[in-house]
Formats: structure tokens, C-alpha cells, sequence
């Protein structure tokens, strides 16, 4: 039974997994409200988007300031795809899977990026058929607006795919300490982690050339010499949290 | 401690005392009193154990004794049935009797009686029906 | 005399100041139903834990089919987990599906025949279930497997009387025919006496009783008695 399509049956698994048995107490009233919410949300933010546009102000690149908030959601992601096997209470079946540790870590690891690229390239389609829709049916809006829209879209979705991985992983590492040996420390890590995140992001202003564009720093980032080599040592660094974590829930856990 | 029935056999089993001795006991009666007749089909292990609540093993030792006591054999196929042969329930029975009198004896024995009260008062009963005399 | 399955040695299992496990010597013999008794709090779950390989032990060693208990050892074991939930979204069918993947020695179509003879729909989702429901169908996921060994943890906890009597007509039906060793805790005895041949009486994380139910009965009487004898301090709370 240890075959690489076992392992690929459990990455589906996880990615379809949603709720837990104490929140689907919620009734589907509940439920209701939630996406009004959401929806009034959404249309709040379309039309101050669209009034800004009408008035000429809107430059397309900044709909991806939004994008500031998705370090958060990848650790968020990466904490809650492990978290949620202990609010569900099913942590005994996943720990007692007969596999290795690392794939019960890395199959998570996987479902969650795949969810957070569902979440980013839905984001990026809408946002460009957004600006497809704002040129056509306004007239100053050039198809060269749209086309650098592409362009600094490509920009920043190199930056999120580079730092997705170690922010996943470092997500599961926060979620796996609070249940292993490392409780005492996870405190520690969660400073350490919101910390180094918040400090990385003041540094994003020291790209900051000449026009104070985040727009250009973005670009700056990404097209620079240093950066394949940052991306991979992310994924070196995604790497040994994934199986730190693994080597916890293996040997170090705390029930 | 309840009354259970499976089928035609009924048991009483009290979990204070091993479990096996107590199924054997009470099917080996039941079979000498006659209360399951020869050539009847038996409760199957599975039956018996489910009523009883029973780990199935227990009721599969106790039917395999009653196999080499000569009381059942197993049909294949179709499960345990009760012996045909009158004379060995009969020889069974009698054995069976045996050892209820050698206990009751030795119980009064115990009491400190001795035969020759035992027999004055079997008599006493017979002759006088209810109400006989205690001892 | 075969080997025993699963052998505890002098284990100690500490979390901070509490022993959970106290210099636990523990041999369970194979191919018997093992009763794991005791009242909360006395160490069977991590019992079953360090079992499952999920615990490590911090003194002693524990040793399942001989080695030591992990992840590989857990491919020949069925485990129960205590007070386990399961995926809401998932339909009984998926679960079973989920079983056939990645659990080794699942047989779906007795599974399905457990399913229909405990009244579980397999169109339903678990999330819609009863509690009693949920158990008898995560019971099913553990013993329609053809493994050498199953440890069931508290399969009874606050389970409603008709799933419990459900649960016990299952178990005594998978228990005919196999030579499977099935290790059961439960801190109830209520009905279900009858079913182990075999005990380990549990009291603050050690075996303060370990053999033959029956000789157990002979020595002491009924498991219900027994209980009334040796936990006399937990009824006076």
C-alpha cells in the first residue's frame, strides 16, 4: 500500500476536507448570513473600486495591495489544515494512518497551497476581467493600462508563489508545536514567525526606488538576481519545517 | 441473574462463575432432562452467543466438549443437531444422576446425617405426601 | 505458548507532574478478546496510544508483533481512537471509501454488510448522524478489516443503549470464525461481560490484574463485582 498513488489519494483528501464536526452545528441560517456578509463585502469594495476608477484615479496594479494580506492567509492556511484534525477530534485516525509522517505533513502541505492558489488565481482572473470590463466601458483606460496590469499581476504572482512554501510550512510548524514537546515554545514561534513577517514587509518599503511605487518594488524584487536563489532557499527552509513538523508528530507528541 | 431462551434450551448464567463450565452444565441437562429432543437441531454458536452476549470462542469450546461427550454431533453443512441415540442421553442421564445424588449425599453428610436418616425421611415424603415430617 | 502480540515493560509515561502510565507490565496474548478495564483517568487510552505508536513511552519499552510501534507496525492494526469524531462532510459510502484507500485490509463489501445490519445508510452524512450512528459506523471502519489486530478505545462512551446493543451484536458476529486479537476498554461493564476472555484490570497507570476471565471469575466473581471491589474509592466520589 505504500505507493506514490496512495500518497496523491490523501493530497485529494485533504483538499476536499472542509469543516469540523463543532462548527457544522451551524444552522443553515447561520450560514446565510455569512455569505450576505460576504457578498455586501465584496460589492462594497467593487463599487469603491469602480467609483474610484470612474474618476480616473484608479491605476489597475493597485487592486494587488490586497495581496499584502496574503502572507497571512498562507500561515493561516498552513496552521488551519493541521489545526483542524484536532478541532474535528479525528487527530487520532489521521496520527494513526500507517504511513510516514512526512506524507501525512506534506499531503496537507500540497492541499493547502492548492487552495491558496485557487484563492489567488481566482482573485487574478477577476481582477483582470475587472479591467478588461473598466477600459471597455470607460474611456480613459487604454489597453496599455491593461496590459501593464498583466504584467505587474505576473509580478506579484511570482512573489506570493515564492514565499507561499515556507509560509505554509511554518504555519504547520506553529499549529504541529502546540501538540508535541514544543508547546512551551510555540508562544516563541508564533512572535518569531508574525514578527520575521511583519519585519520583512518594512523591509518591501526599503525597495522602494525613486517613484515610491510598491508597484516597482514588487517588480524590482522579482526580476532581480537574488531572487531564484531567495526562492529556493524558501523551499529549502519550507523544506526542513515540513519535516520538523513531521518529526514532532512522529515522535515528539504530547496527548 | 435472568432467564434466557435460544430456541428450546434456556439458560440461567451467573457471570460470578466461569462461563464455560456453565453453558456445558446447562445444555448437558437440558439435553438429559429432554428439554431439546434427539435429533433436534441445536442453536448454532453464533445464535447462542449473540443472546448470551457471549464471546462466540467460549460457546465454541463448550459445543465442541458436548461433540466428544457424544451428546451433539455436527451435520455438515447444516450445523449441530442433538445426538439420535436415545441410549447414550439415557447413559448420560444416568451419569448426570449420579453425580446430583453423590453431591446431595455428601451435602448431608456434611450436615451430619447419616443414610439411614436420609431414607427414613425419603420414605416419610413418599408415604405421606405433602406436609411429611422434617427431619 | 505463541508469543504475545503486544508486550508493555515497566513503561512509564509522564505528562509534567501526572503518571499516566506507571511502570505498566502489560503481555497480551494473541488471538484473544482482551477486556482493558478500569475507571477514567487509570491509563487505558494511553495504553492504547503507546500501542498505536502515537505516545512514546519516557521509561520502558513497548513492542507490537515484536518491533517497535509506529506508523508500520499500525498497517496490521485497527485502532479506535478515544472519543473520536469523523469528517462531517463525508457520506458513510465515502467513508468506506476513505477505509478502502488508505486503510490496509479493508473489505468493503463486509463493511457494507455491516452497514445494512446496524441500520447505517450509506448515502448519509456523517455530520447528519446521531452520535450513536457516527460510532457504529466508525466501528465498522476498525473490524471490517482483515488485521491481526484491533484495538477498540472506549467503543461504548456515551453511546445510546440501542447503538451500544448494535455495537455488541457486531463485534460478537466479526469475533466467530477469526482468530484476531481485539483489545476493548471500556470503564462500563454493562453487558458486555460475557464477551472477553481475557483481562487487564487498570488502576493509575498500572495492571493490577492480568489472565483468564474465567479464572478471574473463579478467584474473585463477577467482572461486575470485581470492579465494585478493586475501585471502591471511585464509587465513593
Amino acid at each position: 500500500m505504500i505507493r506514490s498513488r496512495t500518497f496523491w489519494a490523501l493530497v485529494r483528501h485533504e483538499y476536499r476536507m472542509k469543516g469540523s464536526w463543532r462548527k457544522s452545528g451551524r444552522s443553515a441560517l447561520s450560514k446565510w448570513w455569512g455569505a450576505v456578509y460576504l457578498t455586501l463585502i465584496a460589492a462594497a469594495l467593487i463599487t469603491a473600486t469602480t467609483y474610484v476608477a470612474v474618476n480616473g484615479w484608479l491605476q489597475f496594479e493597485e487592486m494587488w495591495y490586497l495581496a499584502l494580506g496574503a502572507p497571512y492567509m498562507m500561515l493561516f492556511v498552513g496552521h488551519g489544515m493541521i489545526k483542524r484534525e484536532w478541532e474535528n477530534d479525528s487527530y487520532g485516525w489521521w496520527l494513526a494512518l500507517p504511513y510516514p509522517r512526512t506524507w501525512l505533513v506534506v499531503a496537507k502541505w500540497i492541499a493547502g497551497w492548492l487552495r491558496v492558489a485557487t484563492v489567488i488565481v481566482a482573485f487574478a482572473v477577476l481582477a483582470i476581467l475587472y479591467a478588461v470590463l473598466i477600459t471597455v466601458c470607460l474611456p480613459h483606460y487604454k489597453w496599455a493600462d491593461v496590459v501593464r496590469f498583466l504584467e505587474v499581476s505576473g509580478d506579484w504572482l511570482a512573489l506570493l508563489v515564492g514565499v507561499c512554501p515556507i509560509l505554509l510550512s511554518m504555519g504547520q510548524l506553529l499549529a504541529v508545536s502546540a501538540f508535541t514537546a514544543a508547546r512551551p515554545v510555540s508562544p516563541l514561534l508564533w512572535v518569531l514567525f508574525l514578527g520575521g513577517m511583519g519585519m520583512l514587509q518594512g523591509q518591501l518599503g526599503g525597495w522602494l526606488g525613486e517613484d515610491g511605487q510598491l508597484v516597482s518594488a514588487v517588480d524590482r524584487i522579482v526580476s532581480g538576481w537574488q531572487w531564484i536563489p531567495a526562492v529556493a532557499a524558501g523551499w529549502l527552509a519550507a523544506g526542513c519545517l515540513a519535516w520538523l513538523s513531521a518529526y514532532l508528530i512522529g515522535k515528539k507528541l504530547d496527548l | 441473574m435472568t432467564e434466557q431462551k435460544v430456541g428450546p434450551l434456556r439458560f440461567r448464567i451467573d457471570f460470578s462463575q466461569p462461563l464455560y463450565e456453565q453453558i456445558l452444565d446447562q445444555v448437558r441437562s437440558a439435553i438429559a432432562k429432554g428439554e431439546i429432543g434427539l435429533g433436534e437441531k441445536m442453536p448454532s454458536v453464533r445464535e447462542l452467543a449473540q443472546e448470551l452476549r457471549m464471546n462466540p470462542n467460549t460457546v465454541m469450546r463448550a459445543y465442541m466438549e458436548l461433540e466428544r461427550d457424544g451428546l451433539t454431533e455436527k451435520r455438515r453443512g447444516q450445523g449441530t443437531y442433538v445426538t439420535a441415540s436415545a441410549d447414550r442421553v439415557r447413559s448420560f442421564r444416568a451419569q448426570l444422576a449420579e453425580r446430583y445424588i453423590d453431591s446431595f449425599l455428601a451435602q448431608m453428610e456434611s450436615l451430619g446425617l447419616n443414610w439411614e436418616d436420609v431414607e427414613a425421611y425419603v420414605r416419610r415424603k413418599r408415604g405421606a405426601g405433602e406436609g411429611g415430617e422434617s427431619l | 505458548m505463541t508469543e504475545p502480540v503486544i508486550t508493555f515493560e515497566r513503561v512509564t509515561k509522564r505528562y509534567g507532574k501526572k503518571l499516566a502510565l506507571d511502570g505498566l507490565d502489560v503481555a497480551i496474548p494473541a488471538g484473544r478478546i482482551v477486556g482493558i478495564l478500569g475507571p477514567n483517568g487509570c491509563g487505558k487510552s494511553s495504553l492504547f496510544r503507546a500501542a498505536a505508536g502515537l505516545i512514546r513511552p519516557d521509561e520502558g519499552n513497548v513492542r507490537v508483533f515484536g518491533r517497535e510501534p509506529g506508523w508500520q507496525t499500525n498497517r496490521d492494526i485497527a485502532y479506535l481512537p478515544d472519543r473520536a469524531r469523523w469528517y462531517p462532510n463525508l457520506t458513510v459510502a465515502q467513508t468506506f471509501d476513505w477505509g478502502q484507500t488508505f486503510l490496509p485490509g479493508f473489505d468493503r463489501e463486509d463493511a457494507e454488510r455491516l452497514a445494512a445490519a446496524m441500520e447505517i445508510d450509506p448515502d448519509m452524512k456523517i455530520g447528519g448522524m446521531s452520535r450513536g450512528q457516527e460510532a457504529r459506523a466508525l466501528l465498522i471502519l476498525c473490524i471490517a478489516r482483515d488485521v491481526p489486530v484491533v484495538m477498540l478505545d472506549e467503543p461504548f462512551a456515551g453511546i445510546d443503549v440501542v447503538s451500544r446493543e448494535a455495537i455488541i451484536a457486531g463485534l460478537i458476529e466479526h469475533l466467530e470464525d477469526r482468530s484476531q486479537t481485539m483489545l476493548i476498554s471500556t470503564h462500563d461493564i454493562r453487558e458486555v461481560e460475557g464477551l472477553f476472555d481475557y483481562t487487564v484490570m487498570m488502576d493509575r497507570g498500572r495492571a493490577i490484574w492480568t489472565g483468564d476471565t474465567e479464572r478471574l471469575r473463579a478467584e474473585y466473581g463477577s467482572l461486575h463485582d470485581v470492579f465494585r471491589l478493586l475501585y471502591r474509592k471511585e464509587w465513593k466520589r
